[in-house]
């Protein structure tokens, strides 16, 4: 009977690590919250985490790791991605190539934004150098409008680690909600730190 | 089973023998209950694309592309039968669709690739005459198109690749009449009327043809699979197909207006702008053909100067430098306070190590722009140059 009871949890152990991961939300700070892939920050407290399933194409695609958000995803969300700098972005056929300054970096990013069809009225308030986790990055603010007319804004910090895009992006309505957490997102972001 | 069969034949011909005469050929064109809920369907996917903030928002070119269509309207087509109205997307791809009230759409990319004023009429006859002919309903009724309708619905939901969500955009009905287009019938009855109103509007039926003989060049010349005018390939060949015949038994000896020049007056801000989408989005060719075109006729255009700069540096081929930086120096010429082109001369005089003037060109840029949004990056490179 102890032998049948002992097989039988190892075939459910060996099947579940099988299974590819589902997505996910948890509390941050939450024991069952799943790790983001070696990267690390002092996630805000009060915020739920969302963590894409394993076999989500887009999230896959576009290297998405974690989102956050504190009153909902629509309202304002924190995002962070990591993603190899050969692969295709979801609306520039421009690639990244290892070794490029953080500036041209940027520059596909934001041709990346500004050919994608739901942003509309894109206005770039900023474009500069920013430090990400020790590491020479780049910084891009900008305010668009949805196509259903609400008008948001959004800052996104990368670097390129060897041959790996990392950025940590914040999205939100840009009345009342943008700057709202505009601080705790600075504090996340600075917090920012992993194994290269 | 023959009950079963003359079931579906009697339904077959009920639901397409309804009344759906052409509007303008009638005092009374009464909609039917069912095209009344087609049309409130439509004004919804109406309102969600006005919304959008995706219309090309030029007041010159919409009342250019109303002039023409006022041409080319029949004239028993009064507003309150049906109210053709044009609308321009923002948006590169190949495309055009009219709704079954009257408003047709456009895309940015189609009228980019369109040479002039007869061209764009024998686009917009054609999509006239789907609206007055009624085609979207006449196409949803037909029990053949099912699975085609089907199909559509299904479509929606596929990536297109860049700029993959214009089929979001269209809604289904737009979608049924751009992206799959309509029953060879319909699509023929089209070209035959849309040609029809073009002459007697007085264009040239010779540019018919043309229009589709360049699309067609644009199918193989986009790499890319999209959502098309007339959807494949086969389906533009047809098309060519039909004028062809069309000019070679009814209007061989026809000449009329072209309009090259009112078109390129009225489009070149658009084409620009089109060409800059392409820019971003990394179709470099598209980009490049477009803006040489352009500066063929008007070979001092700064910004096309520029952007072909642009496309010149950032796709990084052989000689490329050389060019980029010739373009950036005839925007320059052309327009001194135009500040982008003085921002890319001086990165470019920095790569070969010019380094006083590129700082010229950077301090430049920087008071003609002091706002700009990459002042940090231009103070960096003026701090690090030696």
């Amino acid at each position: 009977m102890t032998a049948h009871y002992l097989l039988s949890l190892i075939l459910i152990f060996s099947i579940g690590g099988c299974l590819p991961r589902q997505a996910k939300f948890s509390p941050v700070g939450a024991e069952e919250q799943l790790p983001t892939d070696q990267i690390w920050a002092d996630w805000p407290s009060e915020w739920m985490t969302f963590r894409p399933a394993e076999y989500d194409k887009d999230a896959n695609k576009e290297g998405t790791l974690l989102l956050l958000s504190k009153d909902g995803f629509s309202l304002q969300t924190i995002t962070l991605t990591k993603r190899p700098v050969g692969n295709d972005f979801k609306h520039t056929q421009k690639k990244l190539t290892p070794g490029m300054l953080p500036q041209e970096a940027a520059e596909i990013v934001l041709d990346n934004v500004k050919a994608t069809p739901q942003v509309v009225d894109l206005q770039i308030i900023e474009n500069g150098p920013a430090i990400v986790a020790g590491a020479p990055g780049f910084k891009l603010t900008y305010t668009y409008r949805e196509k259903s007319g609400l008008t948001r804004q959004a800052t996104l910090y990368g670097t390129l680690d060897r041959d790996t895009l990392v950025t940590l992006s914040y999205d939100a309505v840009k009345r009342h909600y943008f700057q709202k957490d505009l601080a705790t997102f600075e504090k996340a972001k600075d917090s920012l730190r992993w194994k290269s | 089973m023959r009950v079963l069969q003359f079931v579906i034949i009697t339904s077959v011909w009920f639901l397409t023998g309804c009344g759906t005469t052409p509007f303008g050929t009638s005092s009374d064109n009464t909609l039917d209950e069912d095209e009344r809920r087609l049309w409130a369907a439509v004004t919804e996917e109406e309102k969600r694309i006005d919304q959008s903030g995706l219309l090309y928002a030029d007041s010159a070119v919409n009342d250019y592309l109303i002039s023409v269509m006022h041409k080319l309207s029949p004239p028993g087509l009064t507003p309150d039968l049906l109210a053709i109205e044009v609308r321009v997307l923002k948006n590169p791809l190949l495309n055009a669709f009219a709704f079954p009230n009257g408003k047709i759409y456009v895309h940015t990319g189609m009228l980019a690739r369109i040479e002039n004023e007869a061209q764009l009429a024998t686009l917009l006859g054609h999509e006239l005459t789907h609206a007055t002919h009624r085609h979207t309903i006449e196409e949803l009724r037909g029990v053949r198109r099912a699975t085609t309708a089907l199909a559509t619905l299904h479509m929606i939901a596929l990536p297109f690749g860049v700029f993959g969500l214009a089929a979001t955009t269209l809604g289904t009905i737009g979608t049924l009449g751009s992206v799959t287009g309509y029953s060879r019938g319909k699509e023929q009855e089209a070209d035959e009327e849309g040609i029809r109103l073009m002459v007697k509007a007085g264009y040239s039926p010779q540019e018919a043809p043309k229009l589709f003989e360049h699309l067609k060049e644009e199918i193989g010349f986009r790499k890319v699979k999209e959502p098309y005018f007339f959807g494949s390939h086969p389906k533009i060949q047809d098309r060519i197909d039909s004028f062809r015949d069309l000019l070679k038994s009814k209007y061989a000896d026809q000449r009329g207006e072209i309009g090259a020049d009112r078109y390129d007056a009225v489009m070149t801000p658009l084409v620009i702008d089109n060409a800059e989408t392409d820019l971003a989005i990394g179709r470099f060719q598209l980009a490049q053909r477009d803006l040489e075109r352009i500066l063929s006729k008007q070979s001092r255009h700064a910004r096309a100067h520029y952007l072909l700069g642009e496309v010149c540096r950032q796709r990084k081929g052989e000689g490329d430098a050389e060019l980029s930086e010739k373009h950036y120096r005839q925007a320059i010429t052309v327009d001194p306070q135009l500040p982008a082109p003085h921002r890319a001369l001086g990165y470019a005089l920095l790569k070969r190590g010019d380094h006083q003037n590129a700082k010229a060109e950077l301090l430049k840029y920087l008071e003609l722009a002091p706002q700009a949004s990459d002042r940090a990056y231009v103070e960096q490179a003026l701090k690090e140059s030696p």
